[in-house]
């Protein structure tokens, strides 16, 4: 169905004065969710004196002088360098190893898989205060604390099990003939993987990574216990960010623009896909 | 949840011989072996110890943290306070994010846009919106307090207040969280078959005997996805609480969550908060497992 046909349950909603209504409350809704991000934006633009006034000005004269200072400070710099390169590799390996083992959950039927599907959806329920104490002291065991790799790894422990879980969603919902047909035809069980089904799963291998990405690169706990001055990601950076200095308003709504902007190109870019994975994520 | 028709009629049939599947799945699981089981029996295994960062020499002292804990007044108040964190905020996500669904099928101009930035809340980074969130907060120069003064209301304390922190707190879950709920329920309702209500019509039904009587039942399987989702994330929220208060004033937002961090990375007494971690862990393992029987949820 098109998103612009009204479903016949709502179409009391959508007649005559009551769809002005609805039309109303959706509008209260986006101000609502949307107004604080708008603010965000807005003071991050805005000089000290203009955000402290009050009534809020709504017409000011435009500054970059607060994007300057935080960029200007190493340490942002270090910690949005160290945010990408840890969320990518942590990303690219849990997809890597994460789309086969979906595949084989998907496509093969074998002794205790039931048992197996179970544990890897049960992985997504362990709290993270439960995962950091026991990395935390294997960490300091390994000499892993405060590096790159130890960072990668515990980022692996949410977003290997949501590639696969969201995966197999995806895997189950294409047809089988297809790897049929290609077996019939004498293809390599690892060519029906590479050439026939992974092809057809691209936009959900997608969704996936962009998922998997937002959620290690907005990660805070993890962080905050295991990364050291070098190896500081964007949330704890920004978290400093206050304790350091004290009412640096603009500089903090500068360098939230700055962890978020990454996010909302993605989302708006591919909404689409972001949103299907979502789903799959959830309601498969 | 059900699975679509082609999946159905393959069940069962193997292709190749089960020993590929072993390549597939092999690397993936050894990883999470590593990653997600070893670390929960180390934790598991530190429960028993008075292990801490200071001291030297650790002791198995069996049951000791166990009792501990659950002999405290302060376990019971934080975790009463983690259950009304989770049911306030997810129920009132629950019932906006259903409304909000509801309305967003009446076909509206900018629908598209407007999804865009409802959106937004749910994958931005938390702890910037939770400073955001703090900024407006404060009560001498926050925005919240200046739009509740043209409404006549007088400043209000927010999160610097005992009595208030923790509502607060949850109106922030419930601004990140909601677009989640609202999400789901929005592909839920897309893509429901339209006959029944059409039937329901001819029968002379009104709009709320449709909501009732048809769309709720249908729906419930999306509903009880979400409410479980929700429900273990809200279990597991701390930054939000971290960032917005750190467990203050005083302790009056200090959740189980809080406290587990706060006893190893503060007072570094591991041992104990391991066994905090575990009972939590327990608590959340069982509901999701009562869930995920009951909403017959797998992965196949």
């Amino acid at each position: 169905m098109k998103m612009n046909d009204t479903p016949v349950f709502a179409a009391a909603l959508g007649k005559g004065k009551i769809k002005w209504l609805t039309c109303l409350l959706i509008l209260a809704a986006v101000l609502v969710t949307f107004f604080p991000i708008f603010w965000l934006i807005e003071t991050a633009f805005k000089h000290q004196v203009d955000f402290l006034s009050v009534p809020p000005k709504i017409i000011f004269l435009p500054t970059l002088k607060n994007f300057r200072s935080v960029l200007a400070q190493s340490d942002f710099a270090l910690a949005y360098q160290n945010s990408t390169v840890i969320s990518l590799f942590a990303v690219v390996l849990s997809t890597l190893l994460g789309v086969p083992a979906a595949y084989g959950l998907s496509r093969f039927r074998f002794p205790a898989r039931g048992l197996l599907s179970f544990w890897i959806l049960s992985t997504r329920f362990i709290p993270p205060v439960v995962v950091v104490i026991p990395f935390f002291l294997i960490f300091r065991v390994l000499g892993l604390a405060n590096t790159i790799s130890g960072m990668v790894l515990i980022y692996m422990v949410a977003s290997l099990p949501l590639v696969i879980w969201i995966m197999v969603g995806f895997f189950d919902d294409i047809p089988f003939e297809l790897e049929e047909a290609a077996c019939v035809d004498g293809a390599s069980p690892i060519a029906t993987f590479t050439r026939i089904a992974a092809p057809l799963i691209a936009p959900g291998v997608i969704a996936t990574v962009i998922l998997a990405l937002i959620g290690s690169w907005n990660e805070l706990l993890y962080a905050t216990v295991l990364t050291g001055p070098d190896t500081r990601t964007l949330p704890v950076a920004i978290y400093n960010f206050v304790s350091y200095q004290e009412i640096a308003w603009g500089n903090l709504c500068a360098a939230g623009v700055l962890a978020i902007a990454p996010i909302m190109v993605f989302t708006v870019a591919i909404q689409k896909y972001l949103v299907s994975g979502l789903t799959f994520g959830a309601v498969k | 949840m059900k699975r679509s028709k082609i999946s159905e009629k393959w069940r069962g049939n193997n292709i190749y011989p089960n020993r590929y599947a072993v390549l597939y799945i092999l690397p993936a699981v050894l990883f999470m072996i590593c990653l997600c089981l070893f670390p929960v029996l180390v934790l598991i295994a530190n429960s028993f110890t008075d292990l801490t960062m200071v001291g030297k020499e650790v002791h198995f002292v069996g049951l000791q943290n166990f009792k501990e804990i659950l002999s405290s007044q302060d376990f019971y108040r934080q975790f009463g306070l983690t259950l009304l964190y989770v049911a306030a905020s997810v129920l009132a996500e629950m019932v906006l994010g259903f409304f909000l669904a509801l309305f967003f099928q009446v076909s509206v101009p900018f629908k598209r846009l407007a999804r865009t930035l409802m959106i937004l809340p749910m994958v931005a980074t938390p702890v910037a919106m939770c400073f955001l969130w703090s900024i407006m907060y404060n009560p001498k120069m926050g925005i919240l307090n200046y739009l509740l003064s043209l409404f006549g209301i007088g400043p209000q304390p927010w999160v610097s207040s005992p009595a208030t922190a923790i509502w607060s707190i949850i109106l922030v879950d419930i601004w990140m969280n909601t677009p989640f709920v609202f999400l789901i329920f929005s592909s839920g309702m897309t893509a429901l078959p339209q006959d029944p209500f059409e039937a329901a019509i001819v029968d002379g039904a009104g709009f709320w005997t449709l909501i009732r009587s048809i769309l709720l039942p249908t729906i419930k399987p999306v509903f009880t996805v979400v409410l479980m989702f929700r429900v273990i994330d809200a279990f597991k929220v701390f930054d939000l609480i971290y960032v917005l208060t750190g467990g203050g004033p005083g302790n009056a937002t200090e959740t189980v969550n809080i406290a587990v961090y706060f006893s190893a990375f503060r007072y570094y007494k591991m041992g104990h908060a391991s066994a905090m971690a575990l009972i939590m862990y327990i608590f959340v393992f069982l509901l999701s497992v009562a869930v995920v029987k009951k909403g017959k949820l797998s992965l196949a």
